[in-house]
């Protein structure tokens, strides 16, 4: 049982600026996360040797596991800061650090514009909208719609990539990263979204596609939405291949 | 290199068919043919005269062998600088055997290199190799060769095991994770009956003049191996029956 929660806070002031470790002590109380947390050390910006500094930054905003934002690495491991509790880890000093894969905007607050870039190349978009009604979609089993869903609770937060030893995030030609692949089965599956099924294969068979994937599968243990990153990668590798395999000597 | 997105996906899906085949079936063929050794040096020598004999042996080798090799070593290197290893933040399986089957690749290019030096083309470095049994089991008098060989043994058959789960992956065959998980141990358990069939070919050689630990293969006992201890000028080992080895009595 813990008297009190020692923090261990990776900062940077800025985007180029070097990163150092500032140590904070709270009391303990139950049932606190990590957020409750920094808020407490954001009222009282002391560190653990009594000097005063700066409230150490970053980003949360639904509080509930469904954002994404305040992905960071908890004792080295990606999660949020908002669904880990503290009674939930080991006695002892908490790690907070920002995501690696990511640039650093200040602190523990990242900025995964390259998700919105990949989410750009993979499509990530059902284009519904024209100059005149297209009338209903086609319905789906629910069965199918059971296992969509699960690719619909992707928050982008960032998890996959992170803890992906493949996914590089400095150098967009290395690998795409687990989500937009999730993103482009989860939207190539969907009856409307199938009918570019086509446009996504192909986005998803270029250099930083899926032969980036090494099959490490710490994707599918980090993502805190449960959702089958691996088996979607999979899904895809089939139809790449089909699509190669029979357009090898042509149309 | 100026290589078409789709140029590049060809290669990395080649790269893990070429790890199958030929590569894979040479290695369990290499491994069975090693295993006349079991019957004695005689039985042994045979077979490599009947593979050195065969017609077209140049092309087999070159083709079917040693470009494959290159081939999927080269590519190799580029998926290995692309791996960010995180094992020891995030301890799971998977990411350990990803891990592993890189580093298994690594060692496999320094072992696969002496051991074409010691045998194929030891006549190049000065080695007689018109009696290859008598040559490995000169050579495995040495702890440090010994090691090398178990080393090298137990990389292959791992980087086999595991490249056939990956394969099943890559070529979309196994896209659930029950099936994957399954396939997994399926592999693991091909890789240690690969690593101790070509471990008990190794003992036949007996390295560091040990007796032969036969395993699976009791008539081998009654078959009489030249001893090289004696004429690598080692003290003399007693072989199968406890006769002291004299000098090439059996020869």
């Amino acid at each position: 049982m813990r008297s009190e929660i020692v923090f261990r806070i990776r900062r940077q002031d800025g985007p180029q600026e070097p990163s150092y470790v500032q140590e904070f002590r709270l009391n303990y109380r139950p049932n606190l996360n990590i957020i409750a947390c920094l808020q407490e050390i954001a009222r009282h910006p002391v560190d653990a040797s009594g000097k005063a500094t700066s409230p150490p930054v970053w980003d949360c905003s639904c509080l509930e596991e469904v954002c994404g934002a305040c992905t960071m690495l908890v004792n080295g491991v990606p999660r949020q800061s908002c669904s880990t509790l503290i009674d939930s880890l080991p006695s002892g000093p908490i790690e907070l650090a920002p995501l690696t894969k990511f640039p650093v905007v200040r602190d523990l607050m990242v900025d995964r514009k390259p998700m919105f870039e990949a989410l750009k190349q993979i499509h990530g978009w059902i284009p519904i909208d024209g100059t005149h009604d297209l009338g209903p979609g086609p319905r789906r089993p629910s069965d199918q719609a059971r296992i969509s869903y699960v690719f619909s609770r992707c928050m982008t937060c960032g998890c996959c990539m992170e803890a992906c030893p493949n996914y590089d995030g400095k150098d967009p030609s290395q690998f795409i990263g687990p989500a937009p692949l999730g993103q482009t089965h989860y939207f190539n599956t969907n009856p409307i979204g199938a009918m570019n099924a086509g446009e996504r294969l192909d986005a998803v068979m270029g250099r930083n596609g899926l032969t980036g994937c090494g099959n490490a599968q710490n994707c599918v243990e980090v993502c805190p939405k449960e959702i089958p990153l691996t088996d979607a990668i999979a899904q895809l590798n089939r139809q790449a291949n089909r699509h190669w395999l029979t357009t090898l000597f042509g149309r | 290199m100026a290589l078409t997105e789709r140029q590049y996906f060809a290669l990395r899906r080649l790269h893990s068919l070429s790890g199958v085949f030929p590569i894979g079936v040479f290695l369990a063929e290499h491994f069975f043919t090693n295993s006349f050794a079991l019957h004695g040096a005689e039985s042994y020598n045979a077979k490599v005269e009947f593979l050195t004999s065969l017609p077209y042996l140049y092309l087999i080798e070159g083709l079917g062998i040693f470009l494959p090799i290159l081939f999927h070593l080269v590519v190799g290197v580029i998926i290995f600088r692309e791996a960010r290893f995180n094992n020891r933040s995030l301890n799971y399986r998977q990411n350990a055997m990803f891990a592993l089957q890189r580093i298994s690749g690594v060692v496999l290019i320094f072992f696969i290199a002496y051991h074409l030096a010691a045998t194929r083309f030891g006549a190049y470095f000065g080695y007689d190799t018109s009696d290859l049994f008598a040559l490995m089991s000169d050579k495995l008098q040495n702890p440090f060769v010994v090691a090398f060989y178990v080393i090298g043994v137990c990389s292959a058959s791992y980087h086999l095991g595991n490249g056939l789960w990956g394969f099943a992956i890559h070529w979309g065959l196994l896209t659930g994770r029950r099936a994957q998980q399954r396939w997994s141990w399926a592999a693991l358990a091909l890789a240690v009956a690969l690593a101790v069939t070509g471990l008990n070919s190794l003992l036949a050689f007996r390295p560091l003049g040990l007796e032969p630990i036969l395993l699976f293969d009791k008539s081998a006992s009654h078959v009489h191996a030249v001893a090289p201890a004696a004429e690598a000028g080692l003290p003399e080992m007693q072989d199968a029956h406890g006769h002291g080895a004299e000098g090439g009595e059996h020869r």
